[in-house]
């Protein structure tokens, strides 16, 4: 049961990463050919969590982790390139729900660089007291872990909420259904990626602590929420930016295909 | 954030127009606006006249303005020669320019 599901797991997993890496990189493309900050945002967030973030995370702790050998300094160094990425991929995220749909809100601004500051801060300290261990259990590392969920949780909450005014606008002849379609999409994606990233914080901050003995009960439901909201995030992500004939075809309006 | 310059005429005119007081005309066109699913500071002079044709009409009336047809065409022929003074792009503005230039 437990090794069916750990390969469904790889499969959500390696699915979520290929298609944000993807969509991080044509995104990112876009944005700097035709000098589009928003999009340059977005490709940065997709392209430095999912491509490099994750790529230095597993060559800093792949080996270690298998063998239970110690750290090289190479691997410290790589982990220490995942906490860079991670930190320039949430910049981008932040900045890019701010600036989109808090753009006059000092608020919004502070709430950024504080969740920065926050995240900067559980690296360095993370960092500074476990010598850049893979295993994020320390405080710092909790912090650390959870500023990515609540960044994903915040677009999340914005992207689905401004889908439901473009519901609104759609009823009385406004706006275009793949654009509304496309705030749909993007806030499933978000929302489906900070619950996968909250699998990490729950597992090992909150279970670990609580009660350890009940870990295998939550590795069965950490394994099976990797394993369908990784695709969900995947096809969302995938969907929204660069959706396929088919379904562009299905959300184009009825006086638009008449056109 | 500052309203448009499109929702700002809109509540002037229709204050003018009718027996709206300020805070009346004002709040008449936010609920048109909330229906549309539309926000004040983001409103466009043409998003403005499908409100005003569509949705307006059936608040002037619910609230006794007489005529609410003749009102509204003056206010949507008016809010279309309006210009879009906005500071920033909206949202869907942005959300819609992500893979086109």
């Amino acid at each position: 049961m437990i090794e069916l599901l750990e390969g469904a797991a790889g499969v959500g997993a390696v699915a979520w990463y290929l298609s944000s890496f993807y969509v991080g990189v044509r995104l990112l493309a876009f944005g700097i050919r035709s000098d589009n900050a928003p999009a340059r945002w977005i490709g940065t967030y997709l392209f430095f969590a999912m491509g490099l973030g994750s790529v230095f995370y597993m060559l800093g702790a792949l080996r270690s982790v298998v063998t239970g050998e110690p750290m090289t300094d190479l691997e410290r160094v790589m982990i220490a390139m995942h906490f860079v990425a991670t930190l320039v991929a949430n910049y981008g995220l932040a900045t890019f729900t701010q600036r989109v749909f808090r753009r006059e809100s000092t608020i919004a601004r502070v709430v950024v660089w504080l969740m920065l500051g926050i995240l900067a801060a559980g690296a360095v300290g993370h960092a500074l007291t476990t010598r850049f261990s893979p295993s994020f259990e320390s405080a710092w590392g909790g912090a650390y872990l959870v500023v990515p969920v609540l960044s994903n949780l915040w677009t999340a909450a914005e992207s689905l909420a401004y889908h439901g005014l473009m519901r609104r606008r759609l009823a009385v002849g406004l706006g275009d259904p793949q654009i509304a379609n496309r705030f749909l999409l993007y806030g499933i994606g978000a929302a489906t990626a900070a619950v996968l990233l909250s699998i990490n914080v729950v597992e090992l901050q909150i279970m670990e602590r609580l009660n350890p003995g009940w870990n295998d009960g939550l590795r069965v439901v950490s394994l099976a929420s990797m394993a369908v909201l990784g695709l969900v995030c995947a096809a969302a992500y995938l969907f929204a930016f660069f959706p396929p004939r088919w379904y562009a075809r299905r959300l184009v309006a009825p006086d638009a295909s008449e056109a | 954030m500052a309203d448009s310059n499109a929702f700002t005429w809109l509540c002037s005119e229709l204050e003018k127009t009718t027996d709206l007081s300020r805070l009346e005309a004002r709040g008449t066109i936010r609920i048109a606006l909330k229906q549309a699913g539309l926000l004040a500071e983001d409103l466009t002079p043409r998003q403005a006249v499908t409100v005003v044709q569509r949705v307006l009409p059936g608040e002037l009336a619910s609230r006794g303005i007489a005529d609410p047809d003749r009102v509204c065409d003056r206010l949507a022929t008016g809010v279309a020669c309006l210009r879009d003074e906005r500071s920033g792009a909206s949202p869907d503005e942005i959300f819609g320019s992500l893979t086109r230039s």
